[in-house]
């Protein structure tokens, strides 16, 4: 299982990760379709990613009638069934964090799902503000 | 795979309220790529000849680039192009952060504005949505409170603004365009452009995405684009220090700016560093769209009499312009003077430009404190140089004056016109070219006036004999004092950039990392399924240079135009490594024309290479 860290306070800013993520799931660069930000605040210089974390008691997990967002052990990523979710939104309103959105085209939940267990925006951060954490 | 990636282009009438969205044409879009070369090619059919700047005629194109949007490194970049209130020729700049991704997330390629509207007004551009919307509350505005009135009357933080402050409205020469607060579209007066069309802003939110031909293709080619960034020998200074590297380089090089470019080494320069700058004042890496290499800093003065001071930069040539240009060696009032001109819209070296000459006129007596406001100008004054960035941006006092630009304003001083360093009205850059020749040759016969990116020579200081003999003929290439070989380097160099401008690769990253241009031609086929070489892409880099040769051509350029300040060539560098040398461009100035096949006369590309280019020479 991994994790992903984030540094905010060398993050530069770049949205690298965003364009990789939106054209590794999408095949297309659009940041509506990242699964993560970067939110910027131009006026002081502040960039914070902000990723699903990826809770430990997932409140769209908890929520989603259907059961279609699961675990997956082997990565530590909350992954939503593409089959099963009927892109009902209850998921979208019970994250905190706005980490989970309807997908305009496919009308199902999207989210982080760790690429599988290689995060293609780890691997595209040349400063490393986004690193990877092996966990149990 | 997708289908062909393709992109429009906004065609907007300020005067008629019209908004028009076109398809770019393929052959087109295939001779010029984007951004600087498709700018210049729809301008020279779009742009009456003989208009001044400031009729509403004029064309304002704001171009991205063909990479722009995807996940190709570093090419965020976008040019703003029109005619030139200072040159009266081809006006064009480029600016980097996150506005131009943003108008290709939109949909669009590129954005072009006829006409003048009637009242100030913002262009919104969110997906479809294209519209005029009232500017009256923000004329007068400089460009931060500009960007933060509108994201809170829009809602929004993630629209991306490029805008004009006060110096555009004023139609001040030098002013420029910003977006990202401080990314600057700065040279030729492309700001007092949007002024006088009464344009305060673009804002544009873009969610209809950007498509590639090859996705997985691409990416392979990133990697290994990437891997030869992090490779490169200088990757690590320029990811660390940004440009601001350049002051200590060019301190030891006898050619820093220094004193409106009498020499070429600067006493303060260990204050001005880039080495104080990362020690005493950067307090993060920033970085542009998707770019590896985050050479930008935020810095923060944290005590004395301008703690608190903050923002983003701060780039070489707005050190030295604001800096040892001026005898200034207070390095926290060159980080105020940057954030004033960021503010007020202003370009820093055409800023420097006319500070350090209003500095010399005052030495020599040909300007009082009368003239000034009551100020004595005094050399490394830094106040003088802060009221003056104000002055400028208001269009007051001096500031009026100077903000002309110097060849304007030494017009209008008697004596002065020794002290005004320009080629064909643009105010030069921070090298002192008597130690570099082809830099020299570079500002000498750029298409936009004196300038250091339309030819970015690094060979010449960082190439070996051997490569440089392999290249451009003789060992002496790589010997900034020769002038052997300097007009084949700044030809080839030339289009290599204007191919990278219209790419909207980013020179540090492009030419400063030396991406392969082969990895490229690649790149190009995975982003749009075209199929061209390395070959046909230097080739389309020559047409960009003749294309913007006809274009200023037509609106008056004469060979006597290809030429340096007098200093140059009059004055022998004092002291320092380049003690003695002056500039001599008789013998390198032929050659050049004779490799662009200029006529001497007449300044024009002769009809064989405009045939080979395929510029179609009838049509203009």
């Amino acid at each position: 299982m991994i994790k992903i860290n984030i540094d905010k306070q060398i993050c530069s800013g770049c949205r690298a990760c965003e364009a990789i993520c939106s054209l590794c799931h999408e095949g297309t660069v659009n940041p509506l379709y990242a699964r993560l930000k970067i939110v910027k605040h131009e006026e002081t210089g502040e960039d914070i990613p902000a990723l699903c974390l990826q809770c430990t008691s997932a409140p769209c997990a908890e929520v989603c009638p259907q059961g279609a967002i699961e675990f997956n052990k082997k990565t530590g990523a909350w992954i939503v069934s593409e089959e099963e979710c009927i892109g009902c939104g209850l998921c979208v309103n019970a994250c905190n964090f706005d980490m989970i959105q309807i997908h305009p085209q496919k009308n199902i939940a999207f989210k982080c799902d760790y690429c599988g267990g290689d995060p293609q925006c780890v691997k595209h951060c040349q400063l490393k503000a986004l690193t990877i954490e092996i966990t149990k | 795979m997708m289908p062909k990636w393709n992109g429009k282009r906004l065609l907007i009438d300020l005067g008629r309220k019209l908004i028009l969205k076109e398809e770019i044409d393929e052959q087109e879009r295939q001779k010029y790529l984007g951004g600087r070369g498709l700018n210049v090619s729809t301008l020279l059919r779009m742009i009456p000849e003989g208009i001044d700047a400031f009729d509403p005629q004029n064309v304002l194109c704001f171009g991205a680039g063909l990479f722009t949007g995807t996940t190709v490194p570093s090419s965020p970049r976008f040019n703003v192009t029109a005619k030139s209130p200072a040159t009266g020729m081809l006006g064009d700049a480029n600016s980097g952060g996150f506005w131009a991704p943003e108008l290709k997330f939109a949909g669009y390629d590129q954005v072009v504005i006829i006409g003048k509207s009637e009242k100030p007004v913002f262009i919104k551009i969110y997906n479809d949505n294209v519209s005029l919307e009232d500017a009256s509350h923000l004329w007068g505005k400089n460009v931060w409170e500009t960007e933060q009135i509108l994201k809170k009357k829009l809602g929004e933080n993630t629209i991306q603004i490029a805008s004009i402050g006060q110096a555009g409205e004023n139609r001040v020469r030098i002013a420029g365009i910003i977006n990202n607060l401080a990314r600057a579209a700065a040279r030729t007066g492309m700001g007092a452009v949007m002024g006088s069309k009464n344009l305060k802003a673009i804002v544009v939110k873009g969610t209809r995405g950007v498509k590639i031909f090859d996705p997985k293709r691409l990416t392979d080619l990133n990697k290994k684009l990437l891997d030869s960034m992090y490779r490169s020998p200088s990757f690590t200074v320029r990811s660390t220090f940004g440009t601001s590297f350049l002051v200590e380089l060019y301190q030891g090089m006898g050619v820093l700016t220094t004193h409106n470019s009498k020499q070429g080494q600067f006493d303060g320069a260990e204050k001005i560093s880039g080495r104080n700058f990362l020690e005493n004042y950067v307090v993060k890496s920033k970085a542009c769209f998707n770019c590896p290499v985050h050479c930008g800093h935020y810095f923060r003065i944290r005590e004395g009499k301008l703690a608190g001071t903050e923002g983003e930069g701060v780039e070489f040539e707005s050190i030295a312009a604001l800096g040892s240009k001026c005898g200034n060696d207070d390095i926290e009032s060159i980080l105020l003077a940057n954030n004033l001109c960021n503010q007020y819209g202003l370009d820093t070296i055409s800023v420097g430009g006319a500070i350090s000459f209003a500095m010399e006129c005052y030495e020599n007596g040909l300007l009082s404190r009368n003239d000034c406001n009551g100020m004595e100008l005094k050399w490394g004054d830094s106040n003088v140089i802060i009221q003056l960035i104000h002055l400028i941006g208001r269009k007051e006092g001096i500031g009026g004056l100077l903000g002309e630009g110097v060849a304007r304003a030494s017009k209008q001083i008697t004596g002065s016109e020794p002290y005004a360093l320009h080629v064909k009205g643009l105010e030069v850059p921070e090298q002192e070219i008597r130690g570099l020749k082809a830099w020299g040759l570079g500002w000498a016969v750029s298409s936009r006036g004196a300038d250091h990116c339309r030819s970015f020579p690094l060979a010449e200081t960082t190439w070996k004999a051997e490569e440089a003999e392999k290249f451009f003929g003789t060992p002496k290439a790589a010997d900034r004092f020769s002038y052997e070989g300097k007009p084949e380097m700044v030809k080839w160099y030339e289009e290599v950039c204007a191919m990278g401008d219209s790419l909207e690769l980013c020179r540090i990253a492009q030419v400063g990392l030396n991406m392969p241009l082969n990895l490229l031609a690649e790149i190009v086929e995975a982003v749009t399924g075209w199929n061209l070489t390395e070959h046909d892409l230097l080739k389309t880099g020559e047409r960009i240079v003749q294309t913007e040769r006809i274009f200023n051509l037509r609106n008056g350029l004469k060979p006597k135009d290809d030429c340096l300040p007098k200093r140059f060539f009059k004055e022998r560098v004092p002291d320092g490594p380049c003690k003695g040398h002056r500039y001599d461009l008789s013998e390198i100035l032929d050659k050049y024309y004779q490799l662009r096949d200029w006529d001497k006369i007449s300044g024009w590309p002769g009809a064989k290479t405009l045939e080979k280019l395929g510029i179609e020479y009838n049509k203009f």
